[in-house]
């Protein structure tokens, strides 16, 4: 387990410019931004827009910067499974790895847990701080707008507390849910380099047509894999309780938001996405055992 | 079944018996018998294309082979990660990490290989010019090859592979490096085993040398055994023919100097037909590298 641990740091220490650095200096670009906006008076175009009290403000501004953190995360991660699964032989790293005394499944593993665990947690962390920075900004609009009343720290604070509680749970389903995709692009990178990219989605693509050429007739859509793969990247989760949850006056119900959320996961299919990302990661080592270029 | 436990018999290190190895259909290696006892240094030498580097990666399960191979008594390509708690080896001084510190690379391997000691590796590198706080991929090759060296002597290994580890580096490197590895490094329970091209220079750390040509192992000998067998002779043009009886495994003209390599023939004999001595392992290795029409005799194994 140390020996995983220290696969998974390194992991970081190879990828940190992506999901720390970077998100920092995005981070204090959103200060600047924030700032500029309230000394400017800009804000009040956004209050306009959003219109109640400042705690409610808040609670749209924290969704929306939430949700950039989100799809920020998605991206790189797509690109970190598309570099990572073949980083070493890029980097002609590949024979000094392979001296170690950890198998390809292991190492490669790693790379997999790094990317459901650390990066997207690294970027959340970030999210937190940018909830922080919008709290400063709350306590300080009716200093720029003076008819907004004055909104109570502790109450802001419970708003982040809640709402931030809300966002990992979900950053946490879609990561399962989406886990299988990643893998699938990770181990195709083990294959075939930053090819992965397109491939990940021509293969389907192409497996898809094939289909259709043979038997048109009776696939749901013509294609089983793409109507399967068109249900499986549709979560179908329910987001009114977090629509609810962000325009409702009082502070949020976390737990029943979290029922709700929860309640609308299709866990099966979770499970089976979780098994075939292991499953597509054992294939990839196989792979990799058998390669020493690099 | 295989053991996964290593042996602590005294059977040798590693054993090889009938190794073959193909690619795209082709046959690389021909069926190579040999074992390296513990306590040795090896040098297994040939041209580009030999086999050498295919030999090595079998040795340490970083290839697919037909044959029986086990090293310390493990079937390597099965259980390689086991095994390299046990076997260190370099293949290439540019392998290292780039992206780490040399700090985070000693708290990674101290954490990643159970035998991997980073005290050692520090102390090792105090007397190169590598800092902890240096970006690996910063440093020059030298460097890179001094820290590369300073992490597999840092590691308990009872048999290190060094695959070309001086390559590309300049003489005082290459120097360096060799020196350290013999007197820091060797003790009766390692073995070591190096390919270079540069022959003349491991020559004085070999206890045993390994040729190969074309995927066959064409010399496997100690070095003591090496002068005993090998005799050189530089033969006056009237006592060529009669030289040419003993059936030399090398014969060349060089400069107007017909020169003679024999194996296994009296040196006494010899002595008769012109000027006798020892070659060198680059001469003997010119000498048994030609192709075979050129050598009269050929070297047994």
């Amino acid at each position: 387990m140390i020996a995983f641990l220290a696969l998974i740091r390194r992991e970081y220490l190879e990828h940190r410019t992506a999901f720390l650095y970077a998100p920092l200096i995005l981070l204090a670009v959103l200060a600047l931004f924030v700032a500029s906006t309230l000394l400017t008076h800009r804000v009040t175009v956004l209050i306009e827009a959003v219109p109640g009290s400042p705690g409610r403000f808040y609670s749209v501004a924290y969704f929306v910067v939430a949700t950039l953190w989100w799809f920020y995360a998605a991206m790189l991660l797509f690109f970190y499974f598309a570099d990572a699964y073949h980083a070493d032989a890029r980097n002609n790293a590949m024979l000094f790895w392979k001296s170690m005394p950890q198998s390809d499944f292991k190492i490669l593993l790693s790379k997999l847990a790094a990317g459901v665990t650390i990066f997207p947690g690294l970027v959340f962390c970030i999210a937190l701080l940018s909830g922080l920075l919008l709290v400063v900004a709350a306590l300080a609009l009716p200093l720029v707008v003076p008819t907004l009343a004055m909104p109570d720290v502790s109450t802001l604070l419970a708003s982040w507390g809640g709402l931030s509680v809300v966002f990992f749970c979900y950053l946490v389903i879609v990561l399962l849910w989406y886990v299988p995709f990643f893998a699938w692009v990770g181990a195709l990178s083990t294959l075939v380099g930053r090819w992965a990219i397109p491939l990940a989605l021509l293969i389907p693509v192409g497996i898809s047509l094939f289909e259709g050429i043979i038997d048109f007739q009776t696939a749901p859509g013509g294609s089983y894999v793409l109507s399967f793969l068109r249900a499986r990247t549709d979560m179908r989760y329910d987001s009114e309780p977090i629509l609810a949850a962000l325009l409702a006056s009082g502070p949020v119900d976390v737990g029943h938001t979290l029922q709700r959320l929860v309640a609308y996961v299709d866990w099966p299919q979770t499970i089976g996405g979780v098994a075939f990302a292991v499953i597509v990661v054992y294939l990839a080592s196989l792979y990799r055992r058998r390669v020493i270029k690099g | 079944m295989t053991d996964v436990s290593p042996t602590t018999t005294p059977e040798p290190l590693v054993s090889v018996r009938g190794l073959k190895k193909r690619f795209g259909g082709r046959e690389i290696l021909h069926g190579l018998d040999f074992d390296l006892p513990a306590g040795r240094v090896y040098g297994l030498v040939g041209h580009n294309g030999a086999g050498k580097t295919t030999t090595l990666n079998a040795i340490l399960g970083l290839t697919s082979y037909q044959g029986t191979v086990r090293v310390l008594g493990l079937e390597p390509f099965r259980h390689r990660p086991r095994l390299m708690r046990d076997v260190a080896f370099i293949a290439d001084v540019a392998s290292l990490p780039r992206f780490l510190y040399v700090r985070d690379l000693m708290k990674l391997l101290a954490r990643i290989h159970p035998h991997f000691s980073a005290g050692r590796a520090e102390a090792f590198l105090k007397g190169t010019d590598v800092r902890l706080g240096q970006k690996i991929g910063n440093l020059s090759k030298g460097m890179l090859a001094q820290l590369h060296l300073a992490v597999v002597m840092a590691i308990e290994a009872r048999l290190l592979v060094l695959d070309e580890p001086t390559l590309g580096l300049d003489i005082t490197f290459r120097k360096r490096f060799y020196q350290r590895l013999i007197e820091d490094y060797m003790s009766r329970e390692r073995t070591l085993v190096i390919t270079t091209h540069q022959v003349d220079e491991i020559e004085p750390l070999l206890t045993d040398i390994m040729f190969m040509r074309d995927g066959r192992l064409i010399l496997d000998s100690p070095m003591a055994e090496v002068g005993r067998r090998f005799t050189q002779l530089i033969v006056t043009p009237e006592r060529a023919t009669e030289a040419a009886a003993f059936r030399p495994v090398f014969d060349e003209t060089h400069f107007g100097r017909r020169v003679m390599v024999f194996d296994s023939v009296d040196a006494s004999q010899l002595a008769a037909l012109g000027e006798i001595g020892t070659p060198t392992l680059s001469d003997l290795f010119v000498a048994l590298m030609q192709p075979p029409r050129e050598n009269a005799g050929g070297a047994a194994a």
